[in-house]
């Protein structure tokens, strides 16, 4: 199992992953300065899970696999670092 | 769809497990001897202390109930006045100048249930019954795209033939549909459900397949009239089972969720009160309000007496008190006034905070399918009572009520962003409350309109809608929010792109 399906599941099964997210977010926010939050995706919609509630807009999406999304600034460009440090999540 | 018969299916809809666990100390939250207390001890409020209230709601906080019995109870006309322009101020704080445009689609008139009210009721004999199949769903979808919307309501009677699957299938083929326009093509965005209370696991199954918000009424909450109107032996005499319906959205994930109570069933005052303690108790147990509370009022229906004689029955001064109450005490949900409404009182009340209408709207199953044909034969069609839940005000076209819109300044929006972009829940509440939200409302609205007029609009709608646009460019420019970083650009390449032909851009 990949990480984002780790997520993924994780969401599905865990009502502590909110709280697991707020603080891989607020790391992403300090080692990367990347302002982000993670979204579940269903269909058109993209739930809020986790994260910052504040991002600065514009913001962009980026879609992590078929059910899971990150919000993140349009000002942070370097989304192979969020992506790298992601893959670190367990 | 089910493979129970209908029988066996009622008996199986209720979990009194899904009642219970949102009960304290065996009661629900609304407490009719608090509600009436409230009423009785707030009549002919202080001047000052009425002002004072609308200073809490002009800081977009919720009102407490005593705050707004003392509201309800305001008989000085003056100060009806201020509330009214009060109630304006607060929807433009929140929600700045635009006006959310939407279209019901009705799926199915079979219903279980004996609702008094209701034309849909199992006992109306008058009532032509039958349920949409997905290829008259994508004919429907087709014609209600083509008149230029974006946003959808669907909506069931409460049978196992429009059961979960039914409503989760409807929504997948609406979203699916796609319609040629002057500009590329156009879609439905936002599918929004109005449907009976389901259980959470039943509940699961229209998130997953992306529903935007579910929206159940409670349509009175006050009990001995509930159990009137609500014959006990139906699916719908259950009190509880309606009043947490969407307390089971929540736990099963849908954290847009949408109260309501059909006006002129029981006294209005205490039915605002009733929306309030609803929006109180959805807030402590799950930290999120209602996304959007309505007010339908009760319109004469086939076979149902007491669409007509209810002795409750609002009128229209009443009406924009109700609404005008609401907006000052939930400052940051949103008010829908739906075609219900004759054009006149729909004016009225969107000047007093409301958010949200339809516009050409068909409510007979099949409606907008059978207009259409009926246009192409050169024939206009009349309302048919016998197909329907009730009877419109409002039976103009879109084109129509959105010329009126831009004519009373205020901008048209088919903005169906925030869902897509995580502005959901909590967070979507907490740029509410924080005055952030309307400010992507007034871009997305620009980005939106700026399609609809290109795509869809008459040349009458077209050049009044080129000066609205053209005002609201020019606020942004100026609005010091739109400055920081790089937002105001990327907002001016977004409308760029959508006036050469792109579509669907938004923040």
């Amino acid at each position: 199992m990949n990480s984002t399906e780790n997520i993924s599941r994780k969401i599905q099964d865990s009502a502590e992953l909110k709280k697991k997210l707020t603080i891989f977010a607020e790391k992403l926010k300090n080692e990367l300065g990347a302002d982000v939050c993670f979204c579940e995706i269903f269909g058109n919609r993209w739930s809020y899970v986790a994260g910052n509630q504040a991002i600065d807009f514009p913001q962009r999406r980026i879609r992590l696999n078929d059910k899971i999304g990150l919000i993140v600034s349009e000002n942070f460009w370097n989304d192979e670092s969020i992506v790298s440090l992601i893959k670190s999540f367990q | 769809m089910s493979s129970f018969s209908v029988k066996e299916w009622v008996k199986q809809v209720v979990k009194q497990d899904e009642i219970d666990k949102y009960l304290v100390n065996g009661e629900d939250f609304i407490n009719e001897t608090e509600i009436n207390s409230h009423l009785s001890s707030t009549i002919n409020p202080d001047k000052q202390e009425v002002r004072d209230i609308l200073q809490k709601s002009l800081a977009i906080e919720r009102l407490e109930p005593n705050e707004t019995a003392t509201l309800l109870n305001v008989t000085d006309d003056e100060l009806w006045k201020e509330m009214y322009a009060t109630g304006l101020e607060v929807k433009r704080k929140v929600y700045d100048n635009r006006i959310v445009f939407f279209a019901p689609l009705y799926c199915g008139n079979l219903c279980v249930n004996n609702c008094a009210y209701c034309g849909f009721r199992k006992e109306n004999a008058e009532e032509k019954r039958r349920i949409l199949t997905m290829d008259e769903v994508v004919e429907e979808a087709k014609v209600v795209i083509s008149e230029g919307h974006k946003r959808m309501i669907v909506v069931y009677g409460e049978h196992p033939k429009t059961d979960a699957d039914y409503i989760a299938k409807t929504i997948e083929t609406i979203y699916d549909v796609r319609v040629k326009a002057r500009n590329g093509y156009s879609s439905i965005r936002r599918v929004n459900v109005n449907a009976a209370p389901m259980s959470i696991d039943e509940l699961r199954k229209l998130h997953e397949v992306g529903i935007g918000t579910y929206q159940v009424f409670q349509e009175t909450y006050h009990k001995p009239t509930y159990a009137a109107v609500h014959p006990a032996n139906t699916l719908k005499g259950n009190y509880r089972w309606r009043l947490y319906a969407l307390h089971r959205a929540m736990d099963a994930g849908i954290d847009d969720i949408a109260i309501g109570a059909l006006v002129g069933v029981y006294e209005w005052r205490f039915d605002v009160m009733g929306l309030l303690y609803h929006t109180i108790d959805l807030e402590r147990q799950f930290g999120i309000g209602p996304h959007t509370i309505s007010f339908p009022r009760l319109t004469p229906a086939s076979g149902a007496e007491l669409s007509t004689k209810s002795s409750h029955l609002v009128n229209n001064a009443d009406f924009k008190k109700l609404v005008t109450v609401l907006r000052l005490s939930v400052p940051y949900s949103g008010l829908i006034i739906t075609a219900r409404e004759e054009a006149e009182i729909k004016r009225d009340v969107i000047m007093v905070g409301c958010t949200q209408t339809d516009a050409s709207t068909k409510i007979g199953i099949g409606g907008y399918t059978e207009a259409l044909k009926a246009l192409s034969l050169a024939q206009t069609t009349a309302q048919v009572k016998e197909k329907q839940q009730f009877t419109l005000g409002d039976t103009r076209s879109l084109d129509d009520v959105i010329r009126e819109i831009a004519e009373m300044g205020m901008i048209t929006s088919f903005c169906t962003a925030g869902y897509r972009c995580g502005r959901t829940g909590d967070k979507i509440m907490g740029l509410l409350k924080g005055c952030v939200e309307g400010k992507f409302c007034k871009l997305n609205a620009v980005l939106t309109f700026r399609e609809y007029l290109d795509d869809y609009a008459s040349p009458a709608t077209k050049e009044i809608g080129e000066k609205i646009i053209q005002k609201e460019l020019d606020e942004i420019r100026q609005i010091p929010f739109f400055q920081k970083g790089n937002l105001l650009q990327t907002f001016l390449k977004f409308y760029e792109q959508v006036s050469s032909g792109e579509r669907d851009i938004f923040i």
